[in-house]
């Protein structure tokens, strides 16, 4: 069962200029620091006029899914599951 | 007779689409029975269940505790649309990199046709170069057909490294649509088969009537008493008798179908403009049954109302006329509407008109409410009025969706909308194309 934790996280991405691909590597969030091992889904939703990025990522034991705002480059941790 | 045109027309099938994207986005869901629900609540219904939730029997329709009765370990999700249009999106993209003649048939369902495509004539080419001695007398029907299996999997390989690995489609290759979708139910998941006259009856000799794209109880019973039992006597028949069976001129197209041509009534043409909407609405089906009379009912319409209002706005249009419809626990339906000779475009304007709709609704309880707008110009015509002009009111609602487009939905509400219990969710209409294509 997904729980809606929509909280302000901080996230390492890494962009791999051979690949051209971006995902984000690591989760800080309550203290703790979560090892991403899969992205899952990387898609794209606006609201309003601002890009949002989605995240469907997992640390092997949990689902996190997040939101990069194109805007103000900031994260926040939309759901988990475990 | 059955048709001599190629088997160039593709239909693309995402098998449990919703499903599967969704054990796509989580690994840890991959391999297990999930299900999406419209909402996860017992009386739920299932929009789509897993490959491995079909093995378990469960299926789309069905209620949750239904799904829960045969796997009580059924993983439940909520739908995530922007997921699903993501998808759409992408696999679209795709699919038009072999021809421009691509048709979305619904969120998860494409079909292409590929006849005069470069694709399929650089596909014929790369496949007959290396053995010209062998192919030289081949008939150009085997041809097509190796180069569309050599597409179809092209395709498949490409939705797993581009798209989703986790995703897979149905392909169904045939000389016209309806074959095509019927090859393309006929191995699922991940099947692919070219139906031709040669095998039609091959592949006909395994299925019943109702297991045929558009033969369900009615059709199946008015054919077995004119003695037309099996898919096979199905395509056997000739169009007078099927005529006589259906007692219809539908008897020709099923005709027509069934035996490789066009009829021109089923589908939506390929990049072709839909007919303009002649109404914009919303719907909402409460998890919790809330009396007509109940605040929260209005505070939902108020909702459902904003949703449809910048709609219609955005497309450009005003509406004459607005309908508010309920449907109740007993399954009896009420709708009422009101017509106006000024335009209404405003969301008050819908809101006032609506609300007095609903007062004279019965105080029953309401399974789902929707409301409509109807008899739709586009702004800006029409008589100009001289006094009492809305301009202030229309500056007011552009600004609010100005608002919106830069800030999103709901920034500027109605103050009804204020601490709603119940948000209306976004959904997923499975047939309505043109917005998967806005996106």
């Amino acid at each position: 069962m997904a729980e809606t934790i929509d909280e302000r996280v901080s996230v390492n991405l890494l962009f791999n200029h051979l690949k051209r691909s971006a995902a984000p590597t690591s989760l800080y969030w309550r203290g703790r620091r979560y090892t991403i091992t899969n992205v899952g889904l990387h898609h794209t939703t606006r609201e309003g006029r601002t890009l949002l990025h989605i995240f469907s990522v997992t640390d092997g034991t949990t689902a996190f899914k997040l939101e990069l705002n194109a805007e103000t480059l900031s994260w926040r941790l939309l759901e988990t599951e475990s | 007779m059955f048709s001599s045109s190629l088997p160039t027309l593709m239909h693309v099938d995402l098998n449990s689409c919703f499903a599967t994207i969704e054990q796509q986005a989580n690994p840890l869901l991959r391999g297990k029975p999930i299900a999406v629900a419209a909402y996860t609540t017992g009386r739920g219904c299932i929009l789509a269940a897993s490959v491995e939730a079909k093995r378990f029997g469960i299926k789309t329709g069905m209620r949750v505790n239904e799904g829960k009765a045969l796997y009580p370990h059924l993983v439940v999700l909520s739908p995530d649309p922007e997921k699903y249009r993501w998808v759409n999106h992408k696999l679209r993209t795709l699919l038009s990199s072999y021809t421009p003649y691509l048709s979305v048939e619904s969120i998860d369902e494409m079909v292409m046709d590929l006849c005069g495509a470069p694709a399929l004539e650089r596909y014929i080419k790369e496949l007959t170069v290396p053995r010209p001695v062998k192919k030289q007398g081949e008939a150009p029907t085997n041809q097509c057909v190796n180069a569309m299996v050599s597409i179809g999997k092209d395709i498949k390989q490409r939705i797993k490294k581009e798209i989703c690995e986790w995703l897979t489609v149905s392909i169904g290759i045939a000389p016209n649509r309806y074959l095509a979708k019927v090859a393309s139910g006929l191995h699922k998941p991940d099947g692919m088969d070219v139906i031709l006259q040669e095998n039609i009856e091959v592949i006909f000799t395994g299925l019943e009537l109702e297991d045929l794209c558009g033969i369900k109880e009615g059709n199946a019973t008015r054919l077995r008493i004119a003695g037309i039992n099996t898919p096979v006597e199905f395509s056997r028949a000739s169009a007078n008798a099927l005529v006589a069976a259906l007692h219809s001129k539908i008897g020709w197209s099923w005709w027509q179908r069934l035996h490789g041509y066009e009829d021109g009534v089923r589908y939506k043409s390929f990049n072709e403009a839909e007919e303009p909407q002649k109404t914009y609405g919303q719907s909402f089906a409460f998890p919790i049954f809330r009396l007509s009379t109940d605040p929260e009912v209005t505070k939902i319409m108020t909702q459902l109302i904003v949703k449809m209002g910048r709609r219609l706005r955005a497309a450009g249009f005003v509406a004459c006329g607005i309908s508010v419809s309920l449907l109740f626990d007993d399954y009896s339906h009420w709708i009422k509407n009101t017509r106006r000779h000024y335009p209404l475009f405003a969301d008050c304007d819908f809101l006032k008109e609506s609300r007095e709709l609903l007062i004279r609704a019965p105080a029953k309880p309401v399974r789902i409410l929707a409301v409509t707008s109807f008899l739709l110009t586009p702004r800006g015509t029409g008589q100009m009025e001289l006094w009492n002009t809305d301009e202030k009111k229309r500056n007011i609602t552009d600004a609010i969706d100005t608002i919106a487009d830069r800030w999103g939905e709901f920034t500027v509400t109605p103050g009804r909308m204020l601490g709603m219990a119940q948000k209306v969710q976004d959904r997923i209409a499975f047939g309505k194309v043109k917005e998967l294509q806005q996106h």
